[in-house]
């Protein structure tokens, strides 16, 4: 099974082909394909700030597991790509990973961080 | 217009429709913020130096221009950080003494947080009892049953002139008419008329009136409060500190007459003279012309939004006003706003700090499209555009 930091880098090396718009695009589609269950309990909700997020965050042997929704089709993308970067992550590679970091490297664009509650997100998930 | 803002010039491809936000600045306003600081930034009322004199002498005939414009005397102009801490002046100055416990203030179910929470800590400091009119189905405010609730006997009314949610202009004169006869007084919130409306306050017959500087194309950290002048000298100072004194000594002071008793420590000279600049500015601009001009594009930020299925308005959206919330089904506010802004249109998304209304239509977000001066067909247009791209695109 690959690494976190192997599957950011595989992200970002498909972002790269895409220009600023292409890039929001593939948010929006990201945020429409992403599969999740349909159970989620209040408790799981993370407090964003104009839409809802839903965090499920566990642990299996060493690995964090994740799922996720949002009522936002673009933070559902971003959600979708905490997913795919953290899901499966070892406890210890996804403590140290910085996505903000990473995310404004690979120019994602600022607006769709600001309106997330993002830093909510990351809690749940780094702790 | 649109010569002489260099937000503009630096974004040309800005749509922008968030002036009940915040308005851009004109050059000539840019320039008088510039020119204070370039030749002669001395503090004011405290200086025995002509540097001094010049920055007093402007910071004064500021006062004095926006008293002209609005009606005013100059004694009567009192500068806050902006309309929020202005109603807090009058809430704390001056309603706190008429109250005994059990006293009613009444407001609207439409006031912004600003026009609400201060009367909130108000109340809960004096013990008043917050009353509040009605609003209706359509989140249009109820004039009868605000009449019937001023009439069972209120110590105060405060009340906006023109919603930041709906843009629904109130019956501010017959309000105002209605208060006077029963002998309330009164405080407007005219933070959203101002932009759009010439008022002459001695004619409204209001007691306090409040605005903002930054949303009459001013700067930011000024605030107006007009207030009656026998009123406001009947007001304590509720800040104090430097330049609002008469006479201190150590155990107790005496204070400087209005409006200077308000005004406690260095004020925000250059915005205060930018503001100056800002009223020339609306009073060049602000003519009937460019009323049926506003009142054209509205039409048309209007027929855009009409002509996506699903699109629901908060408010009348027919009342000739110079903005619209809206939630269009099946679309989220947050993705909208955030495509119009790839699309370079910026408009406001959430619940535009009036949480109860928002909460009465039953919207947890919605997006507003607000315009101003410089809006102009070409806006109109790239707003139509990006919003039906929008639609289809995230639904």
């Amino acid at each position: 099974m690959s690494t976190l930091q192997q599957r950011a880098e595989e992200i970002a090396e498909e972002l790269s082909y895409l220009d600023r718009e292409e890039r929001f695009e593939w948010i929006i589609d990201t945020g429409k394909e992403l599969k999740t269950a349909d159970d989620f309990q209040d408790h799981e909700l993370v407090k964003g700030c104009q839409s809802k997020v839903w965090l499920r965050v566990w642990q299996e042997e060493n690995n964090l597991r994740i799922i996720g929704t949002s009522d936002a089709l673009l933070v559902k993308g971003i959600v979708s790509l905490l997913i795919s970067i953290f899901d499966n992550a070892t406890i210890d590679e996804s403590k140290s990973f910085d996505f903000i970091e990473w995310m404004n490297k690979n120019q994602i664009s600022l607006s769709m961080q600001r309106m997330q509650g993002l830093e909510g997100m990351l809690r749940r998930i780094q702790g | 217009m649109k010569q002489d803002f260099p937000l503009f010039t630096h974004n040309p491809d800005l749509v922008y429709l968030d002036y009940a936000n915040t308005a851009p600045k004109p050059q000539s306003v840019i320039s008088a913020v510039c020119e204070y600081y370039t030749h002669y930034s001395g503090n004011v009322h405290r200086a025995n130096h002509d540097i001094g004199s010049r920055a007093d002498h402007a910071y004064e005939m500021a006062r004095m221009r926006i008293a002209e414009y609005l009606g005013a005397e100059r004694n009567e102009i009192v500068f806050q950080k902006n309309t929020t801490e202005a109603i807090n002046l009058v809430a704390q100055s001056f309603v706190a003494k008429l109250i005994e416990p059990g006293d009613k203030i009444l407001l609207t179910g439409l006031e912004h947080h600003a026009n609400l929470v201060s009367w909130q800590l108000l109340a809960a400091r004096t013990g008043a009892e917050l009353v509040f009119s009605q609003v209706d189905e359509d989140g249009c405010f109820d004039e009868q049953h605000w009449l019937k609730l001023l009439i069972s006997g209120v110590r105060f009314a405060a009340f906006t002139a023109v919603s930041n949610v709906t843009g629904e202009r109130f019956p501010i004169e017959q309000m105002l008419a209605a208060a006077r006869g029963l002998g309330v007084p009164t405080l407007i919130d005219a933070a959203q008329l101002m932009p759009h409306e010439r008022i002459d306050f001695d004619k409204l017959g209001a007691d306090f009136l409040v605005f903002s500087g930054h949303k009459v194309y001013g700067p930011t950290g000024v605030g107006i409060l007009i207030g009656r002048y026998e009123l406001l000298n009947q007001m304590d100072p509720w800040i104090g500190g430097g330049d609002m004194i008469d006479t201190v000594h150590l155990s107790s002071s005496t204070f400087q007459e209005p409006p200077l008793r308000f005004e406690a420590g260095t004020p925000p000279i250059a915005s205060v003279i930018g503001l100056g600049a800002a009223i020339d500015y609306l009073d060049g601009h602000l003519t009937e012309t460019q009323h049926a001009h506003e009142s054209c594009m509205m039409q048309g930020v209007l027929n855009a939004l009409n002509q996506i299925e699903g699109t629901r308005f908060l408010g009348d959206p027919t009342s000739d006003a110079r903005l619209a919330s809206f939630v269009i089904e099946g679309v989220h506010s947050a993705d909208l706003g955030a495509y119009l802004n790839e699309k370079n249109v910026a408009v406001r998304v959430g619940k535009m700090c009036a949480h109860p209304l928002l909460e009465q239509c039953g919207i947890d977000s919605a997006v507003r499209a607000s315009i101003g001066l410089c809006t102009d067909q070409t806006d109109i247009d790239k707003f139509a555009d990006a919003l039906t791209k929008a639609v289809k695109r995230l639904r």
